[in-house]
């Protein structure tokens, strides 16, 4: 073992820039990497300096974790003395949102491309703003009588730990993509429930439907303990045991007659 | 503008002791080993890479663009990655595991947004520097080859370190400046921001805690979301100034203790902590400095009979390499507040 390590090269980038380790020794060198140093520290500085992450559209207002920000300032601004409106806060930040990302992308465009070529993105929306109705995925499915079948809610509860591991929903890249089909396009989310519609027939033959729900509730604010907090359903994905998918859920009995 | 330029060449040229750099190596290294161990040896580690991170004619939840997002492509990907990081972890070939380490796990980690965050990210800028800097100067097998001794006392660029303890910096400053948009993070809001984020069930390891706490944790979590945003948000005075890094550092550690305990947010706590021995450059060269003195008491009593000359003398008669030993130089002066 001893001969290998020293059979081996010790260090393969040494071997390599052995030509011209005169060269990185010498004060041209020293200039040169200064000059990248600089460069790279304000390339770093300019890309992760905070901007929304994507223009502020109406969809994006409708939210209720920006609702309730917006809420806020127009309540604080006005209590400060500003009087405004909550549209007018609203237009203002759409506004500024608008013109500051499109100066900042113009500026960035460049550094952001070199720092993606070097692997190191400079995206640290950490915990930005805390989710006020955070929308949890469930899963469900249907047997042929049409009973359903809760399997689980994450954060709430899980059903069924042999259809679906526990640990494997605690993975923080699996609660990242089911976080993700709540602020993403809605083909996240059939993705997503497509994946769950595959894993639970795998395990049973007797499922008819497989119907992934995001049910939204308020978080508990400290400064309202006491307020009751009510569940919606905002989104509904059925995945058919002929394969066919759609928006809403019904019982067979009733889909026959529908079709009739 | 000229004497700017001066300064920021002596700053970039300047050379320091190895030990710091080499602990980011190791505490790296063990977070990578941590990180692709449970992604590769435990089964809900296999199905979250096979769901996440695998095309869906592999079994994935999405397409995913490009080609080599198949099972067995991405599992031998993660297995190279595996021996990469112990590579990186014992110091050995130099630069090179940390390369492919980087490559590797940038191709297979970060090849679907939906499920990569920010502490993919620490990851490849963190492997970045160990490319960029002689992180196997000491603490490692390439020192042991080089000077007969695992720990060396080699000199190595230190521009490597300031520049990591930068980015560093950027980071919870970008995420503290972010932070200010929601009132939830100020007194607008009562700083109510770690109470509500403790109920998300897509981050909380336990999402009912704060409820179930019937008002208990109010007070404890509005201190630790103006501690929080406080920290973020101070942090670039590390740069300037030397006596407050012990109180960040200190800070630090408890918070991403409380991240790690509380949220799932995966290494991002275990390699943000990796970063925080090249806060005390000068208290890493005086920990090598007494791992080499250890080192060179167990070696003495592994053999009392024999002073180190005649085991030297031994050894040459065993036909084996034996290069002198190269004494520790002493802490070099650093004319940049210590950065």
């Amino acid at each position: 073992m001893r001969a290998l390590f020293y059979a081996a090269p010790v260090d393969p980038f040494r071997l390599l820039f052995a030509r011209w380790a005169p060269w990185f020794q010498s004060p041209s060198w020293a200039r040169l990497r200064a000059a990248w140093l600089l460069l790279h520290v304000v390339a770093v500085a300019l890309v992760a300096f905070p901007a929304p992450i994507r223009r502020l559209d109406a969809a994006l207002w409708r939210k209720p974790a920006v609702g309730v920000e917006l809420e806020n300032w127009t309540r604080r601004l006005n209590s400060a003395g500003v009087r405004v409106t909550r549209r007018e806060v609203r237009d203002f930040a759409t506004e500024l949102a608008a013109r500051w990302l499109g100066a900042r992308n113009t500026l960035v465009a460049p550094f952001k491309a070199y720092l993606g070529a070097l692997g190191v993105p400079q995206n640290w929306y950490m915990f930005t703003g805390a989710d006020r109705a955070p929308q949890r995925f469930a899963l469900l499915f249907s047997d042929r009588s049409g009973t359903l079948i809760p399997v689980f809610e994450l954060g709430v509860r899980l059903d069924h730990p042999e259809l679906i591991d526990p640990e494997f929903l605690d993975e923080h890249r699996v609660r990242r993509a089911l976080l993700q089909t709540s602020w993403s396009r809605a083909q996240t989310f059939a993705s997503v429930c497509g994946y769950f519609a595959r894993t639970l027939r795998a395990e049973r033959d007797d499922i008819a439907d497989v119907i992934c729900e995001l049910r939204q509730q308020e978080v508990q604010h400290p400064q309202h303990l006491a307020e009751s907090r009510e569940v919606i359903v905002t989104r509904t994905w059925v995945v058919h045991e002929d394969g066919s998918a759609s928006d809403h859920w019904a019982p067979p009995k009733k889909r026959k007659k529908a079709r009739k | 503008m000229r004497r700017f330029a001066a300064w920021w060449l002596a700053l970039t040229s300047e050379r320091e002791d190895g030990t710091a750099l080499a602990l980011l190596r190791v505490l790296v290294a063990l977070s990578c080993l941590g990180l692709i161990g449970a992604l590769c040896f435990t089964a809900e580690g296999r199905q979250t890479v096979v769901f996440g991170l695998t095309d869906v004619s592999s079994g994935g939840y999405r397409k995913l663009a490009g080609a080599g997002a198949g099972a067995t492509l991405t599992f031998g990907l993660l297995g190279l990655a595996w021996l990469a990081a112990w590579l990186l972890l014992v110091g050995a070939f130099g630069r090179l595991p940390a390369l492919v380490l980087a490559v590797t796990t940038h191709v297979v980690l970060t090849r679907n947004g939906d499920v990569s965050g920010s502490g993919d990210a620490l990851l490849g800028a963190a492997l970045l520097f160990l490319v960029l800097g002689d992180a196997t100067a000491t603490l490692s097998v390439d020192a042991r080859l080089r000077a007969d001794s695992f720990v060396a006392s080699s000199q190595i660029a230190a521009w490597p370190r300031r520049l990591a303890l930068f980015h560093l910096t950027v980071v919870y400053v970008a995420t503290g400046l972010q932070k200010l948009v929601a009132t939830a993070w100020t007194p607008l809001d009562g700083f109510s921001a770690l109470y509500q984020i403790l109920q998300s069930p897509h981050w909380a390891r336990f999402p009912t805690l704060v409820t179930d706490g019937d008002g208990l944790w109010v007070v404890p979590l509005a201190v630790g979301t103006a501690v929080t945003v406080t920290f973020e948000l101070g942090f670039w005075l590390v740069l300037v100034s030397r006596r407050v890094r012990p109180v960040f550092a200190t800070v630090g550690v408890l918070l991403h203790l409380g991240i790690w305990i509380l949220l799932e947010v995966g290494a991002f706590s275990a390699l943000s902590l990796a970063f925080y021995p090249l806060l005390f450059p000068q208290a890493c060269t005086r920990l090598g400095q007494a791992l080499s003195t250890a080192l060179s008491r167990v070696a003495r009593g592994s053999d009392p009979g024999r002073p180190p000359a005649m085991r030297r003398a031994a050894r040459r008669n065993d036909g084996s390499r034996d290069p002198e030993p190269v004494p520790r130089a002493p802490a070099a002066k650093n004319p940049s507040c210590g950065w």
